[in-house]
């Protein structure tokens, strides 16, 4: 643990050398996203709600899924880059150190211009928690911390399942990218959104759904189910069940040799 | 045009010899155009837009991401980007063809090079899917016309849009800054983020003047039948406006810059 503050830090110090591209790739990154914010306040003007959700609802959603997937990508950058860290040889190094592969991945690299992301999901949260129809009471303030972290864990462990196919592939499973990026783009509204379908895959097969469907039904009152409060807590078995796939891939793996 | 025909060929077998990432590539953009297909259905159950059907989003979309590459104009080319930065640009000064025809075509050939592979799998897979989800083709032979017109007018423009990203970068040489705030801001003004249709009414005026409304919204909106009639023609001939004064303005510009390009040794 006190090793990998250490890399932490030398990535800090990295970064500050070179602070104007860092401060430019986090303005672009809030850029980016703040498009696609603007571009649901343009469909809400027209709609006003979706499938029962309100534009305040969504925009927890939003700020959510975004807390969550940029800190995950923050930290699990490693797991994102594997495929480069397989091809050019530098994991047979890792598997020589006395150190578990997975805390090694994690702090070969960080991503720092997701923090532009960060801080727009604070700023919604900061414009709809005191405004929103929800009554925030400790109990769904625990919820929602809930989701977040949880949040967190379930993408850091599609990212290490995503680094896992590198093992059978050597290369990178685009495919996989509908799951990590496309619950990104896709996880800003409620999954119930798509359909009755879409929803099955995005709680059986990734179970995104599980962070952001079901507790926002809680914290908006539309569920008063306890089950639905908790069901976030499934993102830590299947980190286990991430951490399982990826021991698989680790034995069957034999060097790139280069 | 033989330069530019030779182009197209390595773009496209370029494309070829990397095939299951290009399978990958198609599922990745089938589900794309699927999600945001269900998504807008959701809009649509909830309420009703009157400048644009549900049907018509349907074929927008399926087209937007069918051909995804030929419009993007996030895309630039990163050997172009490269040959600026490591200052192999020269050798290209060097050739006997200018360098802006050079780029230009470069670029466009890539984007026919990228998309042809992708775009027929998804559009006859679209074609195929009944009912309210699947791509219609309902168009008369003049629509068949002005939407293969509007196709090339917009890749002309998005592609002479990108050659003016490059001549800045020579002036500038780091490409990070422009490249993030440009491309997400006209990535969104040309209605790859949502469609045009769904913008407030002052700034779709506001749009009008842009180029950006002659990209990609353009030749999309034509084949779901969401434009008619004199709407077609005025806009084509918008397009062909717009291509003029970016071809033009790009020329000039380039011609400055590269008189005054100093190379460094090495």
């Amino acid at each position: 643990m006190k090793l990998y503050f250490k890399y932490l830090r030398a990535y800090f110090l990295s970064i500050a050398q070179y602070k104007k591209s860092a401060v430019l790739t986090i303005i672009g990154q809030f850029f980016t996203s703040l498009f696609s914010l603007i571009g649901i306040q343009f469909l809400f003007s027209n709609f006003k709600t979706v499938a029962g959700f309100t534009f305040e609802e969504i925009l927890l959603c939003y700020a959510n899924i975004m807390f969550s997937f940029s800190i995950a990508e923050f930290f699990g950058r490693g797991f994102d880059t594997f495929e480069g860290i397989m091809a050019n040889g530098q994991f047979d190094r890792m598997l020589l150190r006395p150190q578990n592969e997975i805390v090694q991945v994690l702090e070969s690299t960080f991503e720092i211009s997701r923090i532009g992301k960060l801080i727009q999901s604070l700023l919604i949260y900061l414009l709809i928690i005191p405004n929103s129809s929800i009554e925030w009471n400790v109990c769904r303030l625990l919820v929602l911390i809930e989701m977040l972290v949880c949040g967190v864990i379930l993408f850091i462990s599609l990212f290490i399942i995503y680094a896992s196919f590198c093992f059978f592939t050597t290369q990178g499973l685009e495919i996989f990218n509908i799951f990590t990026d496309g619950s990104r783009e896709f996880g800003k509204y409620p999954f119930a959104v798509y359909g009755e379908n879409v929803l099955k895959i995005f709680t059986y097969v990734v179970p995104v759904a599980c962070i952001q469907y079901y507790p926002i039904c809680f914290l908006t009152g539309k569920s008063i189910h306890i089950a639905d409060a908790l069901v976030p807590l499934v993102s830590l078995p299947y980190m286990f069940l991430a951490a399982l796939f990826w021991r698989k891939g680790v034995k069957r793996y034999k060097s790139t040799g280069s | 045009m033989r330069t530019f025909l030779a182009y197209v060929k390595i773009g496209i077998s370029n494309q070829i010899r990397y095939k299951i990432a290009s399978y990958a590539g198609i599922a990745v953009q089938f589900c794309w155009a699927v999600m945001n297909i269900l998504l807008y259905r959701a809009f649509y159950l909830s309420g009703t837009n009157s400048d644009m059907t549900f049907s018509q989003v349907v074929s927008y979309m399926w087209l937007q991401q069918a051909f995804h590459s030929l419009f993007a104009t996030w895309s630039l080319d990163g050997t172009i980007l490269n040959s600026i930065m490591s200052g192999s640009v020269s050798y290209e000064l060097c050739r006997p063809i200018k360098l802006y025809q050079s780029w230009y075509f470069q670029s466009v050939a890539k984007r026919i090079g990228k998309t042809l592979p992708k775009c027929f799998p998804i559009l006859v897979i679209a074609s195929l899917i009944p009912g309210e989800y699947g791509l219609k083709w309902e168009m008369e032979w003049y629509t068949v016309i002005a939407f293969l017109l509007a196709m090339l007018l917009s890749l002309a423009l998005v592609s002479s849009f990108c050659m003016l990203i490059y001549i800045v970068v020579i002036h500038t040489i780091s490409p990070l800054g422009i490249k993030m705030i440009m491309s997400s801001l006209v990535d969104f003004m040309s209605g790859a983020v949502i469609p045009l249709v769904f913008f407030p009414e002052w700034m779709q005026d506001f749009l009008k003047f842009s180029p950006f409304t002659y990209m990609q919204n353009i030749p999309l909106r034509i084949f779901s039948g969401n434009i008619q009639g004199t709407q077609i023609i005025f806009s084509l001939f918008m397009q062909m406006i717009w291509l003029f004064i970016m071809l033009s303005g790009g020329k000039l510009f380039m011609d400055r810059v590269l008189r005054k390009l100093v190379l460094f040794g090495g």
